[in-house]
């Protein structure tokens, strides 16, 4: 059985109310929708609940899915609608440095530093754009969709899209530059 | 020179122009060095965010599959406690009702039989040594709730003369269907 029509069958039974379906569906997509959390809350606790609460909503939802559309899109959508909810419930700051811990990296201690610091400051540029810049910073750079794709799962024109996209890139190059050189006066 | 302008750079870094200004845009690139530099500060942050942002451990991922999975579990038992419930009231409600109104089971010739109240009229209950004791009890229990009618009760008395013949007493009862007419013996009625 091929994937799509693998994917569809799981869908059909899960629309069924078949919990071993479920589970199965939750499973092929756990990695999408936990990394796109993460990507766009930059707060891994807050990103797990946005997780769960995407798969109870999936299931409670899964009936008015149909089935000759795209799963995926429909799918990053509700993600990102429920992210875009648990942020604007979360009203402290974004700890970034316990968040979003860094991956061990090379040996060389001092360029691990600068590296270190380069991300903190990129991590920290995307939580300064506007929603609508960061969504499609997040699923166009992030996770690799294509304009269309962004369109699709945001609700706007392609032509918005890439000019969030645009906004965004300078948006983050001109907040890390700027903490650059304040560092090096 | 003129530069490429930050906002279409910044398209260019992610691969998303085409056809002809992609390719002028390369063609300033291959002599602009402060464009190149710009460039790759564009694609440096991509790198880093992706570097950083990588995505979920497999603990982390576990961890969501067994939060939603426990989520979906206690809202099937929620469900299934509130359906059992409904489903005792269901029974009871129906339990309830047939003692209500059928306490007990219609009479074996109830499809001959008169309506309820002429056949008490006509056939007042006479208990056997037949009958069995529990029988007997609901037959008393039945006799109880039958509602008595009232009583065919005299309404109007009229007397009609006629000329020659018979006086004729008419009366009207509570039963407009029943209407009493009493020819007077003339004997009688001279010997009162």
């Amino acid at each position: 059985m091929s994937e799509p029509s693998l994917l569809r069958d799981l869908i059909r039974k899960a629309k069924g109310g078949d919990l071993h379906s479920f589970e199965d569906l939750v499973i092929l997509h756990e990695a999408l929708v936990l990394r796109v959390a993460q990507r766009l809350l930059l707060n891994r606790e807050d990103a797990q609940d946005a997780a769960q609460e995407v798969f109870l909503r999936l299931q409670r939802d899964l009936k008015h899915f149909q089935q000759e559309r795209d799963f995926a899109p429909w799918l990053y959508r509700m993600t990102v609608n429920i992210c875009h909810d648990v942020r604007r419930r979360r009203k402290q700051e974004i700890p970034l440095e316990d968040v979003m811990e860094a991956p061990s990296m090379s040996p060389d201690a001092e360029t691990t530093i600068l590296l270190q610091q380069q991300q903190e400051m990129v991590v920290a540029a995307l939580d300064s754009l506007s929603e609508r810049e960061r969504v499609a910073i997040v699923l166009r750079d992030l996770e690799g969709l294509s304009t269309a794709e962004v369109a699709a799962a945001t609700g706007v024109s392609e032509g918005t899209v890439r000019s969030q996209i645009s906004m965004g890139r300078v948006k983050i190059r001109n907040y890390v530059a700027a903490r650059l050189r304040r560092r090096s006066v | 020179m003129t530069h490429v302008p930050k906002e279409r750079l910044a398209l260019y870094a992610g691969g998303d122009l085409v056809s002809e200004e992609l390719r002028r845009i390369e063609g300033h690139l291959g002599t602009c060095r402060e464009c190149r530099d710009l460039l790759a500060e564009f694609r440096g942050n991509l790198v880093a965010l992706q570097f950083r942002l990588a995505g979920p451990t497999a603990d982390e991922l576990l961890a969501v599959r067994r939060g939603v999975i426990q989520q979906l579990q206690k809202r099937h038992r929620v469900v299934a406690g509130w359906r059992w419930a409904a489903a005792g009231v269901a029974v009871t409600a129906a339990v309830s009702t047939v003692l209500v109104f059928h306490p007990e089971p219609p009479p074996k010739n109830a499809g001959n039989a008169p309506p309820a109240a002429t056949a008490y009229l006509r056939v007042p209950y006479r208990p056997t040594a037949e009958v069995s004791l529990p029988n007997l009890k609901r037959e008393l229990a039945h006799t109880r709730r039958v509602r008595r009618p009232e009583p065919a009760g005299i309404r109007s008395v009229n007397l009609l003369a006629q000329q020659d013949g018979p006086r004729i007493l008419k009366m009207t009862t509570a039963d407009p269907n029943v209407v009493i007419l009493w020819q007077l013996d003339e004997r009688t009625h001279d010997r009162d």
